[in-house]
């Protein structure tokens, strides 16, 4: 089921850029040439940044590494071996996903995930070198590890988790909840296991920030960086409500997020708090900055893509959304082509 | 029954503090140490007021290069946006063929050729580029001279420029911006114009 829902996702976007014509099909751009620039000279130091105040510390380092791990094996362009990289693990997490929805919800037919999954406008993200395949299946292997009782292993992967994006902290919320369910619901558990496990989340976010401190003198070098991309912190009702009354991207952006808080509310009423809180999280952080590429922030969450595998599987008539979802991603395959500036 | 529980109690602690217990003690240990080094940045003066305290508009890079010495320009020769000659701060990254100005202000700092005529040189800089909606208003200043003009497409921006004998060939142009916006494409930079090329010409008489 993985494969031919892969094959299906690569079948369509080879389709548009043979139609396109200019771009080749492995085109690195916006977040993926920032990760071929840590692959090619490392992380900048705070004397060599661009004078806009832009540096790569914004990146974390799990996604390079991968793809720096390749291109020296392979020998291959740092950009090809980004993308690749990138398509590599995303066969990866599309297997990873199917396993996770096996595990919260067994009943459901495994083609409506892959389906949704790979025909979803944000899946555009998978084949040109970002990290959402392997936050992704870092995400899923995790929580299919809380489901199947393996604590040192869910927090092993996320602790890779964290190593990928900042955000991946937010699995330490859904591994809270399965910690307390079962110190509450079986005495005789290994709590001291069950602490050891839920410590190691953090600890590639910590990695990073020793690195950080070492390399450039900030731990916090990561978020304080956000500033040369004009990403304040505030209320993220604020930025709901800028977004609601500004372009037609920041209102694309805010109904996207607003979906992404309606399924916190599903995925709760239907007991699966630590998916919800996971996904209110992943939901919260960003938009607190900022609407500016919520898209792929909240769609490629294992939480919203599960939420939306479950109204499709309880509402029969929900499946048409499949349609416009597959031109959704059509669309974007399209507008990554084209470079326009809101698939970043 | 107060030994029944008191041995409950401690078959329970002992369930508690065994060695992961200590392992996630350890990594706890670690993360304190990690806060510490979060909360005390080993950075320069620039950097923290730049990217901590945000009380600087000027990134540490900009800074650093104010005090480089800039190659000088060639008189009527036509340079790219982003040719080594010349500086742009408060400008965004540069584009292929563009650099966008990305707040209210914007400032290029140039060097122009020294020459030793005994009088003063009336140059002519001319900045060539792209204006958000088509047009913009722009005051443009040199030391105490402004020019406060609406530009439109396919309309350069030209500045003259009086080099007095023995002057400091180091000029800093600042460009204000009043109407600057946000693009509406999902692009959160306040765009104003977008500088393709820059020339200084020697100004007929």
């Amino acid at each position: 089921m993985g494969l031919i829902a892969f094959a299906v996702h690569q079948f369509l976007h080879a389709m548009v850029v043979l139609l396109h014509g200019d771009a080749p099909y492995l085109f690195c751009q916006y977040d993926c040439a920032w990760y071929v620039g840590i692959i090619n000279t490392g992380y900048m130091l705070d004397t060599n940044v661009h004078v806009s105040g832009q540096a790569n510390w914004a990146f974390f380092p799990l996604f390079p590494l991968i793809g720096g791990t390749v291109e020296w094996i392979t020998g291959i362009p740092a950009q090809v071996a980004a993308v690749l990289s990138a398509k590599v693990l995303w066969i990866l997490a599309i297997w990873a996903f199917l396993a996770f929805q096996r595990e919260y919800l067994p009943a459901s037919p495994l083609w409506i995930g892959a389906a949704f999954l790979v025909l979803n406008p944000a899946a555009i993200y998978a084949n040109n070198g970002y990290t959402e395949p392997l936050f992704l299946l870092l995400s899923c292997l995790s929580l299919t590890a809380m489901r199947q009782d393996r604590p040192v292993m869910a927090g092993a992967f996320g602790a890779l988790l964290t190593a990928t994006r900042a955000v991946g902290v937010g699995v330490g919320l859904a591994f809270a909840v399965y910690a307390l369910t079962h110190v509450i619901r079986k005495p005789d558990v290994n709590a001291g296991k069950l602490l050891f496990a839920g410590m190691l989340i953090p600890l590639g976010l910590a990695g990073y920030m020793v690195f950080l401190h070492v390399h450039v003198g900030d731990a916090l070098a990561f978020s304080h960086v956000q500033r040369a991309w004009y990403r304040e912190l505030s209320s993220p009702l604020f930025h709901l409500k800028s977004g609601l009354g500004g372009d037609t991207y920041s209102l694309i952006m805010v109904l996207t997020a607003l979906m992404g808080f309606i399924m916190v509310g599903y995925l709760a009423w239907k007991g699966e708090w630590g998916l919800a809180l996971f996904l209110l999280f992943a939901t919260a952080i960003p938009l607190s900055t900022g609407t500016s590429s919520m898209g792929r922030y909240v769609v490629m969450q294992p939480a919203f893509l599960l939420a939306v595998v479950m109204l499709m599987y309880n509402h029969r008539w929900l499946r048409v959304l499949l349609v416009p979802s597959t031109l959704g991603y059509l669309w974007m395959s399209y507008a990554w082509q084209e470079s326009l500036f809101f698939v970043i | 029954m107060l030994g029944r529980s008191l041995c409950s109690l401690s078959y329970n602690l002992r369930q508690w503090i065994n060695r992961w217990s200590a392992l996630a003690l350890a990594l706890l240990v670690g993360y304190a140490g990690v806060v510490y080094l979060a909360a005390h940045p080993n950075v320069s003066e620039a950097y923290r007021a730049y990217y901590i305290d945000r009380s600087s508009g000027i990134s540490p890079a900009s800074l650093e290069k104010l005090k480089d010495p800039l190659p000088a320009l060639t008189l009527e020769r036509t340079y790219a946006h982003d040719a080594p000659e010349i500086m742009l701060i408060g400008w965004s990254s540069a584009e292929v063929a563009l650099t966008w100005t990305h707040s209210k202000r914007a400032q290029i700092r140039l060097f122009l050729p020294t020459e030793e005529t005994g009088s003063v040189r009336n140059l002519t800089l001319v900045l060539q580029g792209t204006y958000l909606h088509g047009q913009q208003r722009i005051i443009t200043s040199v030391g105490p001279d402004r020019i406060d003009q609406t530009y439109r497409d396919g309309e350069d921006i030209v500045i003259p420029l009086r080099l007095a004998p023995g002057a400091e060939p180091n000029v800093i142009v600042t460009l204000e911006l009043p109407d600057a916006a946000l693009p509406g494409n999902g692009d959160s930079r306040m765009l104003g114009f977008a500088l393709r090329t820059l020339r200084v010409s020697q100004t007929a008489l």
